[in-house]
């Protein structure tokens, strides 16, 4: 990419004004290292510690899936799909099933319906406590993100029992689910439900009343209600943000019409709160999965579709653990699709995750930008330009960490 | 999935579409698709925003349909997701940018300008690529369009004979 910065402008500057940036506090593009974790590339304009914009590129992991699909026969693009995501795949299958299911006739039983449910939801517990392992980690506190693991290996063993995967569970199908949960597995799912939502209490309390987390995570990542909203967010940041906007309860899919739930709001973004409400959110969740296990209907799991899908257009959206989910499918009548479209929720929030940067110190960048819980997670290569002193360097996501641990152990002395 | 609540505001929006010249499509239980001429997309969206409230703009999905590009925004509204059809020509493929209506719509803009080549006037990252590679053939049509294939691709960049 060229330097010619006199075009570049920041994505926050965009609705008021269109502040340019002059030439010499722009940063050029640095190599990409895609090491660890998923390959993100951000640049960071900051004038002494001090973050005034950032810019994203990305697409580094892009790797074709919606050319690939039209390609491909209906139910094999389900499997694919499916693996757009390592963290929340079975969300990615439902909701484009369930694109599918518009246009058909084909009514979905109502037994799959809850089958639907209840791994839905499994995924999201052990997506936020995923997440709220990680902010653990980024703040410097490995405790909390060993013990918040260890109990997420818990919901990951029992997704493994019912589907016989513990990631990719391969268990949507068009107009059904392929796996039933058998009544045997039924007490341990509760017990569990019971002991994690007893675990998820005592890592409020942590969460509330920690020192080096309170310092790392109040107050920091701000964003208003109306800038979220204007910016199009999705997911807990906008439920943070005290607007109770969820897929589950607004267009209800699946079960989530029949299973009683709360949306969970805060009364304003920050760091803290969303923590606070991914914790309030898995608590939800359990309690939903032991209603649904309760109420579950018996009958069929599967109706058979023929291979070739009616001729139209369908768009389809559900809650991911990170926010709404959309999916559009068009059919020409044939065996393959003529167009997928898939917009994840982590793309509708980097907008506003952005914009919760600025104003902050570099000591802030992991925890604010893992705040959002962004399925890319990548900050293993940021590179800086100080525009005070002209300076440029580069640092890892482990140097930034422990950037940012040193910082605050420097102006918050135990 | 039907609510009363709702279906008065679609009456509505269905009457204030007439006056951008725009017409309903289709309509089901939880859709609702309008179709309206690319020069009065601005005006039909600020109706959207500013009359109904409508803002949350879920993303913009492009579609190849032979000599056009059809472009879908899609709103979620309610139980229902609102769908405002746009079509621009391929070859010369340019229509205003609704970001001034819509901030949240910038990464979904560039991201069609990247897979299907449509120039969002007046969008400020329009010189500068989201998705594709740097190394993605200039001469190449965008990945998404239907006359390009993978092996086009890999022949263009010398990958395959």
């Amino acid at each position: 990419m060229s330097g010619d910065a006199k075009s570049k402008r920041g994505l926050g500057e965009v609705s008021a004004g269109l502040v340019q940036y002059s030439v010499e506090n722009l940063v050029p593009f640095g190599p990409i290292h895609p090491a660890l974790k998923e390959p993100e590339y951000f640049k960071l304009v900051i004038e002494g510690e001090r973050i005034v914009d950032i810019i994203p590129r990305i697409g580094y992991v892009h790797r074709g899936l919606e050319k690939a699909a039209e390609r491909r026969p209906w139910v094999q693009n389900i499997y694919m799909f499916e693996r757009t995501c390592g963290i929340c795949s079975f969300v990615h299958s439902i909701t484009y099933v369930q694109a599918i299911e518009g246009l058909l006739l084909h009514k979905l039983p109502e037994r799959a319906k809850y089958i639907r449910l209840i791994v839905a939801e499994l995924e999201r517990i052990h997506s936020h406590l995923l997440w709220v392992g990680l902010m653990g980690h980024w703040a410097g506190f490995d405790t909390l993100f060993m013990w918040i693991w260890k109990d997420r290996e818990l919901i990951l063993d029992v997704v493994e029992a019912i589907a016989g995967n513990r990631v990719h569970k391969s268990l949507a199908t068009i107009a059904g689910v392929k796996r039933d949960i058998p009544e045997s597995l039924k007490p341990t799912i509760i017990e569990r439900m019971k002991y994690i939502a007893g675990r998820v209490y005592f890592y409020k309390d942590i969460v509330d009343t920690e020192s080096t987390l309170l310092v790392r995570t109040k107050g920091i990542g701000k964003i208003s209600a109306d800038r979220v909203e204007t910016l199009c967010a999705v997911g807990p940041i906008v439920r943070a943000a005290g607007i109770p906007r969820d897929v589950r309860r607004d267009a209800p899919y699946a079960a989530y019409g029949d299973v009683p739930m709360d949306v969970v709001t805060k009364s304003g973004v920050d760091i803290h709160n969303l923590m606070q409400l991914r914790l309030d959110e898995i608590i939800v969740s359990a309690n939903m999965i032991t209603y649904a296990l309760n109420h579950m209907p018996s009958g069929e799991i599967k109706v058979r579709v023929p291979p070739v899908i009616p001729k139209g257009e369908s768009a389809s959206h559900s809650e991911a653990p990170r926010g709404e989910l959309f999916y559009f499918v068009k059919s020409n009548g044939t065996k393959t699709p003529d167009r997928v479209k898939i917009r994840t929720p982590t793309l509708a929030n980097l907008p506003s995750s952005l914009e919760m940067l600025k104003g902050h110190t570099l000591a802030d960048v992991p925890v604010v930008l893992t705040g959002v819980d962004p399925c890319f997670g990548c900050m293993d290569r940021l590179s800086f330009h100080d525009v005070d002193s002209n300076r440029k360097w580069t640092w890892s996501g482990e140097q930034l960490r422990q950037y940012g641990i040193q910082y605050y152990s420097k102006v918050n002395p135990r | 999935m039907s609510d009363a609540r709702f279906e008065d505001i679609f009456l509505q929006i269905e009457k204030a579409f007439s006056a951008v010249a725009g017409s309903k499509e289709a309509e089901s239980t939880d859709s609702l698709i309008m179709r309206v001429q690319a020069d009065k997309l601005i005006e039909a969206l600020t109706v959207l925003r500013d009359k109904f409230g409508i803002r949350h703009l879920s993303t913009i999905t492009g579609v190849d349909v032979g000599q056009q590009v059809e472009l879908n925004y899609h709103f979620w509204y309610g139980n229902r997701i609102i769908t405002i059809k746009t079509d621009v020509p391929k070859n010369d493929s340019k229509i205003s940018t609704s970001i001034s209506v819509i901030p949240g719509a910038i990464l979904y803009e560039m991201e069609v300008r990247d897979m299907f080549g449509v120039n969002f006037l007046g969008h400020p990252w329009m010189d500068r690529r989201l998705l594709l590679p740097e190394s993605y053939p200039n001469d190449m049509p965008p990945p998404l369009l239907k006359e390009t294939s993978p092996e086009k691709i890999r022949r263009s960049l010398g990958l395959e004979k």
